[in-house]
């Protein structure tokens, strides 16, 4: 996989992040992206799916096949790609927040020493 | 009773989406929005995804049918910059009906009627508005025609793709078109506006005197 020049919006990430553990459909994404980011983030209809159709567009999300006609409620899973992408997402958060901690540090002992 | 069956109104709204998006994503929307409801047991909770709804759903919209515009990027900046052109001349104009309304006195006399700025908000500007439309709408066909094998017809009036262009060069060329043709034109130059605006009628009135 190339490495993505951008980072995914932060809509995007959560919900790459919700549906990490298994497939989703629409409103347990919303609860999912709302309890991870500790409720700071509750999407609505449009921007959750507005997001999942980007996603499916670049090919980091798929909707599963082979659901019950009867089941109104579409589930997403993630795809290999999406798997991956999310691993460089959370890199780049790692190395930042390893960064900021270390900045941090530097910081305190300019101040008390 | 189904969730497509409960929110008639809502399932109207969705058909302002791009139909694409609608098909595959109008019923999922829907389902959702059951869904969020059946979760809250308080009136005021579903009142507060109703709120939700009422600021998700314009912003999704928006975003969806600016998504959908194919409009090359090379046609939406020339359309945009056009278009900035043309701001003088109607602020200026808007202006002096505004001061016409409220002050019962015209801006004939002010710093913005008189020359050069006069020249450059009623004449250049709108001039260069026309020709960078026309050279942007030119290229444009010429990729529509060539590379993609476009007829002239049909690129000519594909207006969801060339609209920034068409509508920016529209507005300035009427904008000259009503300049040069004003049925006001008269011989008699009584304001130095008139040497700008109606400059060939003067020139004509002028070579004839």
């Amino acid at each position: 996989m190339n490495q993505p020049t951008n980072l995914l919006p932060q809509v995007s990430f959560g919900i790459l992040l919700a549906l990490s553990l298994k497939p989703r459909h629409g409103y347990e994404i919303m609860q999912q992206v709302a309890e991870d980011s500790g409720g700071k983030v509750r999407l609505g209809p449009g921007a959750l799916y507005g997001s999942i159709k980007r996603l499916n567009e670049q090919g980091l999300v798929e909707e599963l096949t082979g659901g019950s006609q009867r089941e109104r409620r579409r589930y997403y899973q993630l795809t290999d790609s999406g798997r991956q992408r999310l691993g460089v997402e959370m890199a780049y958060f790692e190395k930042s927040v390893e960064l900021a901690r270390q900045r941090q540090a530097s910081f305190k002992r300019l101040v008390y020493q | 009773m189904s969730a497509p069956e409960r929110f008639p109104r809502y399932r109207q709204l969705l058909r302002l989406y791009p139909k694409a998006y609608r098909d595959r994503y109008g019923e999922q929307h829907l389902q959702a929005l059951a869904d969020m409801l059946d979760d809250q047991p308080t009136s005021g909770g579903r009142a507060g995804v109703w709120l939700k709804i009422s600021f998700d759903f314009p912003v999704s919209l928006a975003h969806q049918t600016i998504a959908l515009n194919d409009t090359p990027q090379y046609l939406r900046l020339t359309g945009l910059i056009s278009g900035l052109l043309l701001i003088p001349f109607l602020a200026a104009l808007t202006a002096n009906a505004f001061d016409q309304a409220v002050n019962h006195q015209t801006l004939y006399h002010s710093w913005v009627w008189s020359l050069p700025v006069l020249r450059l908000w009623v004449l250049i500007l709108p001039m260069i508005a026309v020709a960078l439309s026309a050279v942007a709408f030119l290229v444009y066909l010429y990729r529509e025609t060539q590379a993609r094998k476009v007829s002239l017809l049909a690129a000519l009036f594909n207006l969801r793709k060339n609209w920034p262009v068409a509508l920016a060069g529209a507005a300035a060329l009427g904008i000259l078109f009503i300049l040069f043709f004003h049925d006001s034109v008269h011989c008699f130059v009584q304001n130095p506006a008139h040497l700008v605006t109606h400059w060939h009628a003067a020139w004509v009135c002028a070579r004839n005197r």
